[in-house]
């Protein structure tokens, strides 16, 4: 699953709203519904498509890491497409070694998060 | 020219805002334009980044209720870098101090990686001279963003 990010940043006035959005889109953590198989999801990275964006703040990176907290077990949040002052961001909080980040994202298959 | 020696042109920058999340960002807007040309590509997203980190704090950590946060912030080009000042009335730091430069530990399972915990880190990176004090019922934040590269005198 891919999801393209079609906003210029993830800084403290969005990062809220981004979370609620990647919540409504990613397969979450199931607490209460374990037992229903049909619930039950193929385990397949979620592609996080940063290349709209040109800015991550902390509350931004801290965002992007409370959705790899909320999904599904087995399930990985993958970052693609990172500009390079957002890149940056990663380096410096050593988040780029806590992600598998790819050059770009794959084709097709996209959802997005406004 | 009537200026303090150390400034070597009229590079300079000031702004008062509100202490909300949409000026912060209108603010790093102002800044960007202003700045875009007379400083270097890198040291323009380190002054974005650094100001947004320091403007963040002051948004979530000082503010005080009733919609009453206020920020002045004003920067100067100087031969060392840029000197920024950040004034705001709200409440003051923690006993007194700025946090520990000490970023989260992330040597951790996914469950326990830290969600926040990362912007003085951040701020402490860049900066030189940092420096806090608590006067007339004001936060005063000081600190210079050196220079990356000798391209212009």
């Amino acid at each position: 699953m891919i999801v393209r990010v079609e906003e210029a940043r993830i800084d403290s006035l969005v990062a809220i709203r981004f979370k609620d959005a990647m919540r409504s889109i990613v397969p979450e953590l199931d607490h209460d519904n374990s037992a229903d198989p049909t619930a039950r999801i193929e385990p397949c990275p979620v592609i996080l498509d940063l290349a709209e964006v040109t800015f991550v703040d902390s509350s931004g990176l801290g965002a992007i890491v409370a959705v790899m907290k909320f999904l599904a077990p087995g399930q990985r949040l993958e970052i693609a497409a990172l500009q390079p002052n957002v890149l940056r961001v990663f380096r410096l909080t050593r988040m780029d070694g806590v992600f598998v980040i790819h050059d770009k994202a794959p084709d097709g298959g996209d959802q997005h998060a406004a | 020219m009537g200026e303090p020696l150390d400034l070597v042109d009229d590079r300079r920058f000031a702004v008062t805002m509100r202490s909300t999340s949409e000026a912060v960002r209108q603010t790093l807007s102002l800044i960007t334009t202003h700045f875009t040309g007379m400083v270097s590509e890198p040291e323009l997203a380190t002054l974005e980044l650094v100001l947004a980190e320091t403007l963040n704090n002051v948004v979530e950590h000082a503010a005080s209720p009733g919609d009453q946060g206020e920020a002045k912030l004003r920067i100067a080009a100087r031969r060392d870098g840029l000197a920024c000042t950040i004034l705001d009335n709200g409440l003051p730091m923690p006993g007194g101090r700025l946090p520990k430069a000490r970023p989260p530990q992330i040597d951790t399972i996914i469950q326990d990686l830290p969600e926040g915990g990362f912007g003085w880190a951040l701020i402490r990176m860049h900066v030189r001279k940092l420096q806090y004090q608590r006067k007339d019922g004001m936060n005063i934040l000081q600190f210079v963003l050196p220079k990356t590269e000798n391209h212009d005198n």
